[in-house]
């Protein structure tokens, strides 16, 4: 019999520890969640968890982690190419709303669940929406804004995450591509101007 | 007083803050020794949360900077977290009477918004550590916490809604567009007193009132108007 290496241990621990947490959070709330339960339902010897993680924020930023690469490659992967702005940014929301819709648990964790961890998740929330607000802002050369920055960029962001947040802690991440013209309209609003924002919620009505 | 940490002034405006009444016995006394008790821990709270996070923040911190015994914190409060929201309600009653006083009497919706949010930015500017408390840490102190600021920041879209009448189309406008507004100034507003740059967040104002009044009265006219805020 072929012995697993330590590393493969630990990284199959570690998966484990992450294929509970996110129903855990999902069915209580993170604040509900204790190590000794999720080491529990991991079939994980006491211990195994405060070996690798100083506590559960820790745990919880490793996890942020993981998600937030997965996303990077997506949205990069989205945002890429020669197509008009407003083609790539919707791409980028499409990619985020199907990956959370795909992955529901992943997705109360990373958007509704951290903000009840402390500043360390704070930074790296605060990261993640102001790359989201620099692909919002790469707007600024279409439209009305003639290359000039648009510092609301950042509010429009916060207002995406804060809607997709709201929805999905509400149990219904897939309404999230529903929103989608909706996310589209706030986005397109301060670079292209009304009409070209209402073409985005004309998409939503047709779509219906 | 000298203070270190995240924010070098203290919240003095909260009722009661550092004003001790002299020893009585008398029942009127003891009802006005029983408020300012209240009063110096609901600052001393606010302080504690702002310098130290409200994870990190204990009773004792709490009890030792009002100047009160732990009997005293649980005669008011049942926990931490009931004092927590007790700060906010203390907080949000006072900037939405900021608010009503700089926006009422104003003739036209625009003005009143602009005024309104003129009044929430100087507001945080001259009290970053109990904004600190309220919009940054409320938002992290558990589901009952997170219930009571989104409530709060519900209130504040009716008051939008009336922009739709405005609007060339304000019905076709999505449902919730109010709900993005304020959730997109409160994230700028977040970001600045996560960063300690609180006394730059009235320069915010014309940058907010263009993405507040975009969709109703249109990119040009909302970003006259933003222009005149700066000025």
């Amino acid at each position: 019999m072929t012995r697993l290496r330590f590393d493969e241990i630990q990284r199959s621990q570690y998966r484990r520890l992450c294929e509970e947490l996110a129903p855990l959070a999902a069915a209580g709330g993170l604040v509900d969640v204790t190590v000794p339960d999720l080491e529990r339902l991991a079939e994980l010897p006491a211990g195994t968890f405060s070996d690798r993680f100083s506590d559960l924020e820790d745990f919880l930023a490793a996890v942020w982690d993981a998600i937030s690469a997965e996303l990077e490659v997506l949205e990069d992967d989205a945002f890429s190419g020669s197509a008009p702005w407003r083609v790539r940014v919707r791409s980028v929301l499409e990619a985020q709303v199907d990956y959370f819709a795909l992955h529901s648990d992943l997705a109360r964790l990373y958007l509704a669940e951290s903000v009840f961890a402390g500043e360390r998740m704070q930074r790296r929330r605060r990261i993640a929406i102001g790359r989201m607000a620099r692909m919002i802002d790469a707007g600024r050369c279409e439209g009305r804004r003639n290359g000039a920055p648009f510092a609301g960029a950042d509010a429009v962001a916060g207002a995406l995450w804060t809607q997709m947040a709201q929805v999905v802690r509400a149990g219904q991440p897939e309404e999230l591509r529903e929103r989608l013209p909706e996310f589209m309209y706030l986005v397109v609003l301060p670079y292209c101007g009304s009409a070209a924002a209402r073409e985005e919620l004309a998409a939503h009505s047709q779509s219906r | 007083m000298a203070s270190s940490g995240r924010y070098s002034c203290c919240v003095e405006t909260l009722p009661g803050h550092l004003d001790r009444l002299p020893p009585g016995h008398d029942r009127f006394r003891v009802e006005l020794m029983s408020r300012d008790q209240r009063g110096r821990m609901l600052a001393a709270t606010a302080e504690a949360v702002a310098r130290h996070g409200y994870r990190e923040t204990t009773v004792e911190q709490i009890v030792k900077g009002a100047g009160v015994s732990r009997a005293t914190f649980y005669e008011h409060f049942a926990n931490r977290e009931e004092c927590l929201l007790a700060v906010f309600d203390e907080g949000l009653t006072r900037l939405q009477e900021r608010v009503r006083s700089e926006a009422q009497g104003l003739a036209d919706w625009q003005s009143q918004v602009r005024a309104g949010l003129a009044a929430i930015l100087d507001f945080i500017a001259q009290e970053p550590a109990l904004a600190r408390t309220c919009i940054v840490e409320t938002m992290s102190a558990g589901p009952q916490a997170l219930e009571r600021y989104e409530a709060a920041l519900q209130s504040v879209t009716p008051f939008l809604e009336a922009g739709r009448e405005l609007a060339e189309d304000g019905e076709a406008l999505p449902i919730t567009l109010e709900d993005s507004i304020v959730g997109g100034v409160v994230w700028m507003l977040h970001q600045r007193l996560l960063t300690d740059e609180a006394a730059a967040i009235p320069a915010l104002l014309p940058t907010m009132l263009e993405f507040a009044l975009t969709p109703y009265v249109g990119d040009l006219a909302a970003g006259e108007f933003a222009s005149g805020a700066a000025v």
